[in-house]
This record gives structure tokens, sequence and C-alpha cells, in this order.
């Protein structure tokens, strides 16, 4: 924040330092095992007398000589510059702290320098022993440079006690130093056995070139495996956060990971394949081959060092992005007025993109390349838009750890979003497009009020069932909404029958085959673990039947129901029609309509690319699908999008338990897992904290312009959301998941760490709940059936069980059910969308010709066949004007 | 526009500034003198060879062992530096990253070039590798010196809201192409002064050749060091205006180090015109590092009152210091030891 930054595209995302401190590296490590390689091969040389291998000692010293002189120590140099241009504040703190190191080190380089000179010098002019001492010393004084700057990279990953101590010697001898020096002197030898190879291939004289092959063998094949083993012991010392990161959490460690020990097995066989009698030229081929695998090794335990770190410069001190927390702070606050560097200070409609791209520099270039070999962030960011972006910035730091918070206002927040979408992918802003919805024309039967012995009321249980409907992929919920039925024999004490009537239901035309365009049929042996017949919904249903009477109810669980009608298009309200008759006669006792509305509309692709599927407006599309198998995979460890890809998709609720109607599958156990509702709300809580309504739009068919408008009720059209009565996003996630933190799951309190409660004032103040069986109760607001306050809030209130649940209770008598009346959940009357009045408000239209509550406007005929008077008998307050 | 100073943890100084400053002064000047033999003695190799490319040979043998040392002499100043002023040494490589960062590649290239030319310096073919090293070792000064005069200006720093791609280039600042001519200058002078030194014993010995470099290399200096004092006043003049105020009379200090500078390098060329290489050789060294204390004072006088490293906060710890006087002394003995084994094998005629 007080440096400029060095405003790169291509080449941001810290290609110079990898490039440069790579090859620096291999290098400054050949030129201390090579080091030694020069004294013991000049003993050995001595020692037998040979001639023509100190004259290839000669001549390898002169490569040295050039080698780690001109390259490795100009490289060394351009390290400090690069660091330097691209991490100032941290090279700052790394130059005060440990000045006297670098110092140190110096005087070491120094003196390696004058030794070297002298060495290669003179070769053919001190004796033997003061050459050899020479030699030793040039070895000595480069390790000791080695040790030196391995205290100082070793504090970057590990600074152990010194941020509490400050100490010199606490960051210096931290907790990775010792392991380190033992690798990388490992390190060193193996390179130097390396170089053996590539120089004693010139060797003319036969047995002195196998002669120094098979040393240099020796040297590769002994440094292997303690390389190895310090690796482990390195990995072993680290702080247990950062080796779980190393270990599990970091997907950009792993291939290194794997290639560490791959690549010192090839190394060790490729050499002894050199000390063998190959011929010359394909040992050459493998020699290169062999440095080309060493330079390898070093960039991958280079890679999972620097990875490990992430997201710090220097742990806990400095991000990557050379911004310190306590410099940061307050996260949310305007960050561009607080960068000496930035032009432009303060987001405009006419300056966002510019003001992004001052962000983008600021906080993303540091590690994210703009179409360069180093993280670019089109690869990361090309399949999403501007709020897919933001979601992520928002989320970014919090879960998962291995990038820093964004920084910045919620302004910043989307400028910077808007930059990348637009700025970088060439995306064009979104653009609002609303569904095309048009009413929906019911034929509602006749009612004659007043000779109508019978009255059918139906209803569906969950006002709608959302589904991803890319069950190819995979599945959230079955294919299956429930109606429910009372019929009402009319009278002055009016009597709910069950006895001897049956109630048949019938999909409308082109809703009989559901299974035409849903894949549900198709993979149900691998989704709810049995074979269905096609469009036969798991409870056994198919789209016509009858109902199961039962306690002065009829219902149907599970009919298998979709928003694709058979010819084409989508109609999320289907629209049954339901027959009572006399179960002996056969005569037709009474005819109703009811909805079974259904919705596929989730805007997954919003964060995890692809589209809709179906006509622009509805589905999990497969490549969004397959965005999100890739995440839970890459996260979890899992293999969903394999099994996808070979035809076995899975339904989240085989292993999230899930209390819906609509699981259709139960996983083994079900406490070893977070339940469906609070692994997803509380997974994408973190994204979509600080948002209101619009957010549950994201997900849930509630959007006031989607294909489905599913939040439609009463409430809505006075202007109570989703939120006031389940919470905002955090919210709702915390009290759910802290329902599942009682029950013992250990995965709730990693996604409530993140999460502050925007309606109480900590997370102990939110109630915790169990999903579908505890949702907010009615009466919270509707204290005694009044009309609650205009900010009533229903949050924070349960219901104790299912049996509580408004879908669930009935009036005071006992015999028709709340919502027989008032309409389903989410859609209480009068209910309204674009779908028009008849459609959302059957009963009412049916039986009263106006949408309303049954029985309102002191409509009592409908089921009473005199005036009633006095009494709130279903339920207190029913007088009401 | 002056970054503050931070209280974070690690940016504090681990041992009094002046310590620093001390080391600062003493090694910068030691860079500086294998600096002006490492690019003046390759132009001198370049533009006067000499009879039978004498000069070349042997200026050019040692140029390259000369480089190394030029740059692993350039390390503790830089770190020195960073310590006492990272904050504006740090901005103004980012306003010319592409620059800075390019130094170390100009460098390695003027360095294996002048590896390449070593045993070729006797045939004239090796003037092309000669002549490209000069050019690099010319572009690493011009970059030095860019960033060194960006580094105290901080009103310069405004470009980069035009240019943040890192290639802001401080031409326009008055101080440039004086100062830039001033380090030239005397990296002529320097050189042609070592050239005298390395062949003052053939000369004595009554080698004719020897001679030659002696008087080439006196030539270059005194003509050299001429020149600079008027590009010295240039410079001088150049530099804002109470800063030059400061070393005419404004400023004590500055004004009699700047004085204790030029008559060192009046001396040293009243001995280079009598031919006394010895005794020119150290007063030119002297002045060398009377002129490094100037050009610290400069520093220290343009970023006053708004900077100044004194006012830097210390958390010492004298633990390390000690460690780095150690390493220093015992590389120092194996060095010394080392090159003594080398002189002295030379000596015996091996």
């Amino acid at each position: 924040m007080e440096y400029p930054v060095w405003q790169l595209s291509a080449f941001g995302g810290g290609f110079w330092i990898v490039v440069i401190a790579v090859l620096h590296v291999y290098v400054a490590h050949f030129a201390v095992g090579g080091g030694l390689f020069l004294i013991m091969t000049e003993r050995r040389a001595r020692k037998l007398g040979s001639a023509p291998m100190l004259d290839y000692l000669h001549r390898h010293a002169r490569f040295f000589l050039l080698l780690t002189m001109v390259f490795g120590a100009l490289s060394g140099v351009g390290i400090w510059l690069t660091i330097s241009v691209l991490s100032p504040q941290a090279t700052l703190m790394l130059v005060r702290t440990f000045v006297w190191g670098w110092a140190t080190e110096w005087t070491f380089f120094a003196g390696e320098i004058a030794v070297l000179l002298v060495y290669y010098y003179g070769f053919d002019r001190l004796d033997a022993k003061t050459h050899l001492r020479v030699g030793f010393f040039y070895f000595l004084l480069a390790f000791l440079s080695l040790f030196t700057v391995n205290g100082i990279i070793g504090f970057m990953l590990t600074p152990g006690e010194w941020p509490t101590t400050l100490n010199f010697w606490d960051g210096f001898f931290n907790p990775t130093f010792w392991p380190s020096v033992v690798l990388r002197l490992a390190l060193a030898l193996l390179l130097a056995g390396l170089f053996g190879f590539a120089t004693a291939l010139g060797i003319p004289d036969e047995k002195t070139r196998e002669d120094v092959l098979r040393a240099s063998c020796r040297w590769v094949v002994a440094a292997a495996p303690v390389l190895l083993l310090s690796g482990f012991w390195y990995v072993g010392v680290l702080p247990p956060g950062v080796r779980e990161f190393v270990l599990r959490r970091s997907s950009e460690i792993a291939s290194y990971r794997l290639a560490y020990p791959v690549l010192l097995v090839l190394l060790a066989a490729g050499s002894l394949a050199l000390a063998t009698h190959l011929p010359l030229r394909l040992r050459r081929i493998l020699a290169v081959a062999l440095l080309v695998l060493g330079l390898g090794l070093v960039g991958a335990f280079e890679t999972i060092r620097e990875a490990a770190r992430k997201p710090w410069l220097v742990h806990g001190q400095i991000w990557s992005t050379d911004i310190r927390p306590s410099q940061a702070a307050p996260y949310d606050a305007p960050f561009l007025p607080r960068a000496r560097f930035a032009k432009v200070k303060q987001v405009t409609p006419q300056n966002r993109l510019e003001a992004g791209r001052e962000l983008y520099a600021m906080q993303c270039l540091a590690c994210h390349s703009v179409g360069g070999p180093f993280k670019d962030i089109r690869a990361y960011t090309a399949h999403i838009g501007a709020a897919g972006v933001e979601a992520y910035l928002t989320g970014q730091g919090k879960l998962f750890t291995q990038m820093p918070p964004f920084l910045g206002s919620p302004e910043e927040r989307a400028a910077l979003a808007a930059y990348v979408s637009e700025g970088i992918n060439g995306k064009k802003p979104a653009v609002p497009k609303p569904a095309e919805v048009l009413p929906a024309e019911v034929a509602l039967p006749p009612f004659d009020a007043a000779a109508a012995p019978y009255l059918l009321i139906g209803f569906n249980s969950l006002g709608v069932v959302a589904m991803a409907g890319c069950d190819g992929s995979f599945s959230l919920a079955v294919p299956g909404n429930t109606l429910q039925a009372v019929l009402v024999k009319r009278d002055v004490m009016p009597e709910v029958v069950t006895k001897d009537v049956t109630v048949a239901y019938e999909a409308p035309d082109g809703f009989k085959h559901p299974s035409k365009r849903l894949d549900f049929w198709k993979h149900a042996a691998t989704l709810v673990g049995k074979r269905l017949d096609p469009d036969v919904s798991t409870t056994g249903l198919a789209p016509d039947g009858v109902m199961t009477a039962g306690d002065k109810l009829y219902s149907a669980a599970g009919i298998p129901v979709s928003p694709y009608p058979d010819a084409g298009g989508v109609n999320p309200y289907p629209v049954f029609t339901l027959t009572a008759k006399d179960a002996a006669s056969g005569e037709t006792l009474a005819v109703t309509k009811a909805v079974a509305p259904v919705a596929t509309e989730m805007r997954c692709f919003t964060c995890h690319g692809g589209g809709f599927a179906v006509d622009g407006e509805t589905g999990v599309s497969a490549d969004t699908a397959k965005g999100i198998l890739a995440v839970h995979d890459k996260r979890n460890g899992t293999d969903l999008a394999e099994r996808a890809k070979a035809g076995g998709p899975v339904a989240c609720q085989g292993c999230h338990e899930s209390d819906s109607p609509n699981a259709g599958v139960a996983p083994k156990d079900p406490k070893a897992l977070l339940s469906l509702s609070a692994a997803v709300h509380g997974f994408h809580a973190s994204y979509l904290s600080g948002g209101d309504a619009r957010a549950c739009g994201n997900c849930h068919p509630t959007a006031p312009d989607g294909v489905t408008q599913a939040q439609r009720d009463n409430h809505s059209a006075a202007g109570i959301g989703c939120v006031r009565c389940h919470g905002y996003m955090e919210d709702h996630a915390l009290s759910l998941l802290a329902h599942e933190k009682a029950a013992g799951k250990k995965a709730a309190a990693w996604l409530m760490a993140p999460l502050s409660p925007r309606a109480a004032a900590s997370v102990a103040e939110i109630r915790p709940r169990a999903a579908w069986t505890q949702e907010p109760d009615c009466l919270t607001c509707h204290k005694d059936f009044t009309r609650p306050a205009q900010d009533a809030s229903a949050f924070g209130v349960w219901t104790k069980d299912a049996a509580g649940l408004f879908r669930n209770r009935k009036e005071d008598t006992g015999n028709i059910p709340c919502a027989a009346c008032h309409g389903s959940p989410h859609a209480t009357f009068v209910a309204a969308n674009g779908y028009g009045l008849d459609v959302n408000n059957i009963p009412s239209m049916q039986y009263m010709g106006f949408p309303g509550v049954l029985g309102s406007a002191k409509r009592c005929d409908v089921c009473h066949t005199v005036e009633m008077q006095g009494g709130d008998v279903h339920h207190p307050n029913m007088e009401r004007e | 526009m002056h970054p503050p100073v931070s209280p974070a943890p690690g940016l504090a100084l681990p041992s009094p500034w002046g310590i620093f400053e001390v080391l600062l002064l003493v090694t910068f000047a030691a860079h500086l003198l294998a600096v002006n033999v490492a690019l003046g003695g390759t132009l001198i190799a370049l533009l006067t060879p000499g009879r039978d490319r004498g000069a070349a040979l042997s200026l050019g043998g040692k140029l390259p062992t000369t480089v190394a040392i030029a740059v692993n002499l350039a390390i503790p100043p830089l770190l020195f530096a960073s310590v006492l002023y990272g904050q504006y040494l740090y901005s103004a490589a980012v306003l010319t990253a592409a620059t800075w960062l390019s130094l170390f590649m100009v460098v390695m290239i003027a360095y294996a070039l002048l590896y390449y030319a070593q045993p070729r310096l006797a045939l004239a073919a090796s003037r092309p590798a000669v002549l490209a090293a000069a050019c690099l070792l010319l572009a690493a000064s011009l970059i030095l010196v860019n960033v060194s005069t960006l580094a105290v200006r901080p009103a310069a720093w405004m470009a980069y809201f035009d240019n943040p791609g890192g290639t802001v280039l401080n031409f326009a600042d008055a101080t440039f192409l004086p100062r830039w001519l001033h380090f030239v200058t005397a990296s002529l002078a320097v050189a042609g002064l070592f050239l005298a030194v390395i062949s003052r014993k053939a000369a004595a010995a009554g080698d004719a050749a020897g001679l030659a470099r002696k008087r080439l290399g006196l030539a270059w200096f005194t003509r050299a060091t001429m020149v600079q004092f008027l590009v010295g006043l240039w410079f001088l003049f150049s530099l804002p205006r109470e800063v030059h105020f400061a070393f005419l009379g404004g400023d004590g200090l500055a004004t009699a180090a700047l004085l204790v500078g030029v008559l060192l390098a009046g001396a040293a060329l009243v001995q280079g015109v009598q031919g006394r290489v010895g005794p020119a050789a150290w007063f030119a060294v002297a002045s060398v590092a009377a002129m490094v204390a100037v050009r610290e004072l400069v520093r220290l006088l343009t970023l006053a009152p708004a900077y100044s490293p004194a006012a830097l906060p210390t958390l010492p710890q004298y633990g390390p210091f000690f460690m780095f006087l150690a390493a220093f002394a015992g590389s120092a003995a194996v060095a010394v030891w080392a090159v003594g084994c080398f002189r002295r094998r030379a000596g015996r005629g091996a």
C-alpha cells in the first residue's frame, strides 16, 4: 500500500522470481556441491596419479568457475533486484531483520570468489596440498553461505518464535532450519554429480571417463535418499496448519509433491544407467536429460516451499500481495484512498474499470498474470461473469486460505470484479434478461356454492420442489411433488370425509412422461440406489394415480413431475386434476385442480460457469455441473466428476443427509457428514455474505424475473422477503451449522468461522435448527393470528419439530390443514407472479371467485351451508375485518 | 509522497544507523573503485588498446576478475543502502523495474563477454566482444544513475501514474546527465591510473611497452581528471538549489567534505602529471572515498527534512553484528591466505 506496483500483465504472477530464483538456486547449489566434487575428485586424481583426471578437473573447474561466478553470482544479485521490485515491503523487512545475516553471507561469498579464483588460476601453480586446501576452503565458505541464506529463507515459511520475540536467532534458527540445511546440502551434492556427468562425458581417456562417471553416479545415488528423507523431515516440522495445507489442502502442491520423489527415483535410475557401458551418444543425451530433471527437482522443491507459504511472503506477517494485515485493517474499508500509489481514489460508474485495474495490480497481479504462463487469471475466471468473480472475491481467504482476503469496500470489490470480467476477459456487462412468462389459463371446474354437496381442496406440500435438473451429473432432490387433498362434505357443520371415497390425481397433458426430458430415471440406480421404471417415482407413484387416504387427508407423496412439458418449453406450474369419487358407485363427488410446482432454476453458473440448460431459462447445465463437481472433488478429495463421466452420478443427499421430502435416498451414516442444507448454505455463505434476499435467488427459484418466480406469496407482495423469516445468508447458514456443530460434525466449525451473524450480536446468540424439520414459526410474527408489525421478523424462533411446520399443521378443530385454506408454503394466498392469479390461488378462485384465503371475506359458506357467526373456531382472530 | 516510517515488526534497525552508514560509505567506495576500473578499463582497452594491443592485454586480462570483484562489492552497499533508504530505493526501482531488473542480465552478459575476450585480447578480433561489453557496462551505469536519481526525487514518482509498467526514465532530471558523465569520467580516470599502477613495475624495469602503458594510463587519468573538474562543477550546480548551496558554504560538513574531495583529486592530478603513480593512486583512492561521503551528503540533504535514517526505529541486537565481524575476519583471513599462497608461488616463478 506504500509502494508502487510494477504493472506487468503476462509476466506478472511471479514469473520473474520463479524463473530467476529456480535457475539461481540450481546453480547456487551446484556451486556448493560442486566445490566438494572438485576436491574429492582432485584427491582421487592425485592419489591415482591420473594426469587425464587432473586435466579433466582443470577443465571442469573452468566450467564451474564460469557457471557459478558469472551466472550464479549475477543471478543471485538478480534475485535481490527482482524481489525489491515485486515485493518491496517484504524485501525491506528481510533486509532490516537479517541485515547482519546477509552481511555475513556476503563475507562468505566474497571469500568464495577469492579462493575459487585462486583455485582455478593456481591449478598448475600451487602445490597439491595447498591447492586442495584452497579447494576445501572454497567448499567450506560455499557451504557457510548456503547455511546462512537457508536460515533467512526458512524464516519466511516458518518464522517460529520470532513474531513474539523479534529475536534474530529465533528467526534464523527457525523450525525448518535443520531439515532444510540437510536437504539443501544433499541437493547440492546431487547436482554436483549431475554436472559431473555432463563434463566427464567429454573425457577422452576411457578409463578416466568411466571412473569419474561412476564417482558422479555415487554422488547422485547417495544424495537421492537423503533428499527424500529430509523432505519428510522438512514437512514433519512444519506447523500443523501449514503441514495440512502441504499434504492435503493445496491442490497446487499436489502435483509437485508427487513429482519430487518421482524425480528422485528417475535421477537415481538415470545415474545408474550412465555408469553402465551404454553408447556414449546415448549417455550424452541422458546426461542432458538428467540435468533437466535436476532442474525440475529444484523447481519442484522450491515451488512446494513457496506454495506452502501461501498466502504469505513472510508467514503471518506480509501477504503475497506485499501488504501487511495490520496495514489493511479494517479489511472492508475503502482500499484505494489508503493506497499511496492509486490514481483512482474513489470508485464511480465512470471509472470503475480503471479502479478495478488498479485494485487488480495491487491485490492480484503478484500471483496472477494476465495471459501469462503463471496463474493466468483468465484460466480461473473466463468461465464466469462479474457476479461470479465478485462472489469469489467475497469469499476469498475465508474458507480456503491460500489467498489473502480481498481488501476494500463492496464498491471496490464490484469494480475489481467488473475489471476482471470486462477488462480482462472481455465479457459484456451482464444485462438482466427477464424470462418470458405469461399468465396460465386454468380451466377451473365449476362450483355451485348453493348446491354442491362436497368441496375438494387440493394443495401441494412444499410450495415448490427445487431440483437441479442435471441428474446425469448429480442430483440434489428427486423429481416429485406431494399433492394433498381434503374432501369436505358441506353442511351446517361440515365434515371431512375420507371413508369410502377415493381421490384420484391426474397429471395434465404433456406432463405424463417426465422421463422424456429428465435424466433422473436413466441414473436412478446410482442416484438413489434402485432402478426405477420410467415415470415412476421413488415412492412408487406415476403421474396419474390414486391418493392415499390418511387422517382426514388424502395424500400422494412424491408424484413424479418435471417443469419440462413433453413437447418442449418450460412450465414450472403443471396443474393436476383431483377427482373425488364414491368408492362403491364410482360417482364423481367433487373435482378440483391443484398445482404441483417444480423448478430447476438454479443459477449455479454464476460462479461455476456454463449456463442454464433449458431454453436459457432454467436447469443446471452439464458444464455447470462439471464445474461444481470439480470444486467438490478438489476441495474434498472426491471423484464425483469421474463417476459422473463414467455414467454413475451420485445424489448429494446420498452422503449428506437431508430430511427433505424429496431426498429419495439416505446416507449410510447420517452423522458422518454435514446435512445437505447445512453443507450447501454453510459453504456458500462465505461467498454470498453481505447480500440481501437477492442472494437466495442465486440458488433458489425466487428471482422475480426468473421463469419460476416461486416467491409469490402474500408476504412477498408486502415486501417481506426470504431474510425476514430465514435470516440473511450468514444467519441462515449459522443456524443450520450450529445444529450440526452440536451434533458433533467437525466441518461445521470450519464453515462457521468466517461468518459474522447479522441478525444477532454473536454466533452464540444464533439458535440452531435442523434443516427441514425446524423452520420459522408463522406464529412468531402472527402472534395469536394477528397481523404483525411491519418490521416483524421470524428469524431465530424455530418450530420444535416437523409436526410444527406450517405444511403439517391443522386448524384448531384438527380437520383442515393450514395450507388447505391459506395455500402452500411460499405460495400463501393471495399468491401472485407472472403466471397469474388462477394458477396460484386455485381453491379460492374455484370456490370464491376471487383470490384469497379460503373462507375469508366472511365466505364461511364455502363449507358451511348456513351463515356462521361468532367464535374463532378454526383459530383465533378469524373474524377480523 | 514520502513513505512513512512504519513501526511494523521487522522494520526496526538491529543496530544504530551510524554503523550502517559507515559500512555503506566504506563498501561503496570499494565498489566504486572496482566498477571504475571495470568500466573505464573496458573503455580504454577498446579505445586505446595500445601498441601491439599491450594496454588491451594488460587491462583485459584483469577485467573479468575486476567485474567479479565489483559485483561482489556491490552487494554490501546495496544491502546497507536498502537498510537505510529502502523505501526510497525500492520505490524508484519499481518505477523503473524493467531497467532495474535487466541490470544483472546486462552485467552478466558483459562479464561473460569479457571472459570470452580475455584469451583473445592480442587479436583485434576481440574488439566486437569488448565493444559489446563496454556498451553493456555503460548501459548498466545509465540504469544505476536512473534509479539513483529517482530514489532521491519523490516528486518524480508522479510519472508512475502515467507509466506504471516499470519503464520510467528520469532523463528530465537536471542531475541525470552530469551525474552520469561524472561517473564515466571518473571511471576513465581511475582505470587509467589502474593501468599505470599495473604497468609501473614493468616500466621501472625499463620495459618500453610497460612504460608506454604507464604513460597511456596516466594520460587517461590526468586528462579525465581535468575534465572531471568541469563535469563536477556542472553536477554540483545541477543539484537542487538548497543542496548545492549547502556545499558552497551553507553547510559546514558538506562544504568541508567537498573541499577535501576536490583537494585530494587535485593532489592526485598533480602527482599524475608528475608521473608519480603511487602517490597519485593513494590520493585518488582518498578522493573517491571523500566523494562517496559527498554523495551520501547529497542524498541526506536532498531527502531532508522529510526523511532521515537517523529517525528510524532501532531494536538493537549485537550478537548478529558480531557474527558478521567474525565471518568477515574469517573469510578475509582465508582470502588473504589463499591469495598470498598464489602470489608467493608467482614470486617463485612458478
